[in-house]
């Protein structure tokens, strides 16, 4: 009961927030751009499927979300607590019969609900926009792959927002908690791929193999990494994971069924979610613990 | 009467860069249904610990406790429910209205749907804000939020309020708005007050019975009267002229135990009456008495020259 409280109330102030609403413009506007765009595509003659559109390309939907979802989830999560501690209505919450567990919950689902909103609205436009441009629409098997691909951005999004909850638990002050999300939003996203070439670079002594290794294990860690290997083989049945377990590539030999293209998908998404529970597991261990004085 | 909030050893120790404070000291107290009882202590005393450990937001490190017989370990949740809390430092939530911040707190109180609108409007009333009922917390003064957040507390119909530096901050005049407030809920509510201040003429104005607390220890608890009945004497004596020998013969006598001078008044405290021998004493000096009356010691005195009680 309390949760549900929390969590109407929380999805209420965000949706009425200004930086939600900011974030949530740019990603609608980006989206109907991506739909110009790869509906000019179409027109140079280059389509091969309907989840061609959305899988390739400098502004695709994967792109997109993959970028700017993060900041949606970092807007949503990391002011959460300290917020509250900065203000001082924790202790109002606090003073009502409620446990510290349903408050973090209450904030989880409020941010949940939100982003179900923001990404549904995006994916509804951005298709929406390319079915009228190129008149036509996906069939039965890219929609059910597209509610799945919905599904694993919600969960992409959320380790976002789970991790910036930490940092507002952590830091108690919200200018920290957000700087301290943005610089590992950034990493993750922007220097990752860089930091990973340069530590199977460096190593000395390390066969080609090895090499590959390292590249991996330290992509493995980036909740952005995954999401766009996943999505890409979730969305375009032509695209396939290569031996070595993560990079996904184009096939150009078969195109893989809904349950093959799962299979190839399911140990990003299982990474993806163990991160999402690792983020929201320190949460709440900290908050739980925490000394309000 | 029966009492409502009950501690025996109450302890709380806090790790401060690796050193232990004992912010809480073995606290035994008993507070009694309906009683209007101040929690004194200078600023880092342990009155907000206690009050946190009652509500059972901290844990304590060691003793035990008991609100509305239910223990502050085990059933806090159900404390909540039947205790109200005003904490020092709050917010609510500015951009909503009275309204919406009351109906919020009161679903957290687990007020259903059918009755949370009756009971803000009763509690509005109360306070005095009913016309302010749909304006937004941020237009509100500060005297203003702190109604609203009695009104918070009374909503969920409480057994006790534990109000922690309830007017710091306020007015003179919404200072003393709020203490005949809480002095209203307790006479026509039976509301039970845990007040909590470093401020003695706060607390002597709104409270029946005080805990006095220092360092975490409780070192006196009383009512008014009994603090006072403590001090013994306080004589005001006043001569045509006082100089170092009179003082010191003052202070001579037995049973005086301080001596305050101002120009030529001499404040006396003292465990018995002793103007019989301060006549003497003026006589013997040749200083003709100006003044010399019994006077009723304040609680502030009680405490300044008794406990040398104070603020750190």
């Amino acid at each position: 009961m309390s949760v549900s409280i929390i969590a109407i109330k929380e999805f209420s102030d965000n949706v009425a927030s200004k930086r939600f609403l900011i974030l949530f413009l740019l990603l609608s506007i980006l989206s109907i751009l991506s739909a110009f765009t790869v509906s000019n595509r179409f027109y140079g003659g280059n389509l091969k499927s309907f989840s061609d559109l959305l899988t390739t390309g400098s502004l695709s939907l994967i792109y997109l979300i993959g970028v700017v979802g993060p900041l949606i989830g970092i807007s949503l999560g990391f002011d959460c607590i300290s917020r509250e501690i900065e203000s001082g209505s924790l202790m109002l919450l606090l003073s009502c019969p409620v446990h510290r567990d349903e408050i973090l919950n209450g904030k989880i689902l409020g941010g949940l609900l939100t982003i179900i909103l923001a990404l549904g609205t995006s994916i509804t436009l951005l298709i929406g926009f390319i079915m009228i441009q190129i008149g036509i629409a996906p069939n039965f098997n890219e929609i059910l792959r597209l509610i799945i691909f919905f599904l694993a951005s919600i969960i992409y999004i959320l380790c976002y927002m789970s991790l910036s909850i930490l940092t507002s638990i952590i830091f108690r002050r919200s200018s920290i908690s957000l700087l301290v999300s943005m610089c590992i939003w950034i990493f993750f996203t922007f220097m990752i791929n860089m930091v990973a070439s340069s530590l199977a670079s460096f190593l000395p002594e390390v066969d080609v193999e090895g090499r590959i290794k390292v590249l991996t294990y330290t992509l493995m860690t980036s909740p952005t990494f995954h999401f766009y290997a996943l999505s890409r083989v979730i969305i375009n049945p032509q695209f396939v994971i290569d031996p070595f377990g993560i990079f996904p590539r184009r096939s150009f030999s078969k195109e893989l069924s809904l349950i093959e293209s799962l299979n190839l998908a399911t140990p990003n998404m299982f990474i993806l979610i163990v991160l999402l529970m690792i983020f929201i597991s320190i949460s709440y261990i900290k908050f739980l613990r925490e000394e309000i004085r | 009467m029966e009492a409502i909030i009950r501690t025996e050893g109450l302890t709380k120790i806090y790790r401060v860069n690796g050193r232990e404070v004992k912010a809480v000291d073995n606290l035994n107290l008993t507070v009694y249904e309906g009683e209007l009882f101040g929690y004194l202590g200078p600023n880092g005393s342990g009155k907000t610990t206690t009050i946190l450990m009652l509500l059972g937001l901290i844990n304590p490190s060691r003793g035990r406790g008991w609100v509305a017989n239910y223990d502050i370990t085990k059933e806090s949740k159900k404390i909540r429910t039947i205790a109200g809390y005003i904490p020092e430092r709050y917010s609510f939530y500015e951009d909503l209205s009275a309204y919406r911040n009351l109906k919020f707190f009161g679903k957290l109180n687990g007020i259903s749907d059918s009755e949370i609108d009756d009971r803000i409007k009763w509690a509005l009333e109360l306070v005095e804000l009913h016309d302010w009922i749909n304006s937004p917390v941020k237009t509100f003064s500060r005297g203003m939020k702190q109604r609203l957040a009695l009104a918070n507390v009374l909503i969920k119909k409480p057994k006790v309020i534990f109000l922690d530096e309830p007017t710091a901050g306020l007015d003179p005049h919404a200072r003393a708005k709020f203490r005949e407030l809480i002095k209203r809920l307790n006479e026509e509510l039976g509301l039970t007050v845990f007040l909590s201040s470093h401020m003695l003429h706060e607390v002597r104005q709104i409270c029946n019975r005080i805990g006095f607390l220092m360092n975490g220890k409780l070192i006196a608890i009383d009512t008014i009267d009994g603090f006072i009945s403590k001090m013994g004497y306080k004589i005001v004596f006043e001569l045509t002229k006082i100089n170092d020998e009179i003082i010191s013969a003052v202070k001579s006598i037995n049973g005086v135990n301080k001596v305050f001078r101002t120009d030529n008044q001499l404040t006396i405290y003292a465990g018995r009456d002793v103007r019989l021998e301060l006549s003497k004493l003026a006589n013997d000096f040749n200083a003709h008495i100006l003044t010399l009356k019994l006077e009723t010691p304040t609680l502030e005195e009680v405490f300044f020259n008794i406990y040398g009680g104070g603020t750190r």
